[in-house]
């Protein structure tokens, strides 16, 4: 047994154990495998020194996309020169009436079966990192309104309207895509 | 359009992410079981964002897994 306290031991387990959400987390970030691998490296080796800070019982998982949040806006930070790109949040509100209003696709059964990883990675890719955020940590990592919130720093209410814009935007794409292939197949 | 229709439209996001109180739930709840449209209108939103969701779980690769581990080894 080396001198790794229990703590630090915990700390590591907490890492490995959420290493597939932090990569996801990553990945919607950055939008490249080989950025978000490096973004994950540099998370853990971040949180590494800091171990002593981190409170055993409390949401690792949380902390480490904190972690991670800091750096990735630090860096798009020192490369834009302190500009955050204006068009994120001006896109958010006339990109998102585009897609509402939508109706479901027919014949729904098809449209889920047929539905591929590509279509939901280039839906998401055309949503803003702010709605993108709010997807990735509510649904796909399972973080309540209220974590979420806190996590992005907005408030639960803003949460709550992301994540419906952003699914009604998602839908109203994939619905969009899938009656267009309904029709090339047609043709 | 009913009230509990509005309602379920209303909610039905916060329902599907786990978001209502144990009364709003039940609301919903209730009402699908009286109500085909709305009953077949939460369940294709769940089956669409189950799938969604399903898709968007991906893993680390496994080169990165092992990096990680070789770096908290060494610290
Ligand atoms: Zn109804």
């Amino acid at each position: 047994m080396d001198k790794k306290t229990k703590k630090r031991l915990t700390f590591e387990t907490e890492v490995m154990a959420n290493l597939d959400s932090m990569y996801r987390y990553a990945l919607h970030l950055v939008r490249n495998t080989e950025d978000a691998g490096d973004l994950v490296q540099e998370t853990c080796a971040r949180s590494l020194k800091a171990a002593d800070q981190f409170k055993q019982g409390t949401n690792a998982r949380a902390w480490l996309f904190t972690i991670m949040r800091n750096i990735f806006f630090n860096q798009h930070r020192a490369k834009s020169r302190g500009e955050v790109p204006s068009d994120w949040t001006d896109e958010v509100e006339s990109g998102d009436q585009r897609f509402t209003g939508s109706v479901w696709p027919q014949p729904f059964e098809l449209f889920l079966r047929d539905m591929m990883r590509d279509d939901i990675d280039k839906a998401m890719a055309e949503l803003s990192i702010d709605f993108r955020s709010v997807v990735m940590l509510c649904d796909v990592e399972g973080f309540s309104y209220a974590e979420t919130a806190e996590l992005l720093d907005i408030p639960v209410g803003t949460v709550r309207s992301r994540l419906h814009r952003a699914r009604a935007s998602m839908q109203s794409m994939l619905t969009q895509w899938f009656n267009k292939g309904l029709e090339a197949n047609e043709s | 359009m009913s009230p509990e229709c509005a309602f379920v439209l209303d909610h039905y996001n916060d329902y599907i992410s786990g978001e209502l109180v144990a009364g709003e739930v039940a609301r919903v709840e209730d009402h699908i079981k009286s109500c085909p449209n709305c009953e077949k209108f939460l369940g294709k939103a769940s089956r669409l964002h189950g799938r969604t969701v399903g898709l968007l779980r991906t893993s680390a690769p496994q080169t990165l897994r092992n990096s990680i581990s070789s770096l908290l080894d060494k610290a």
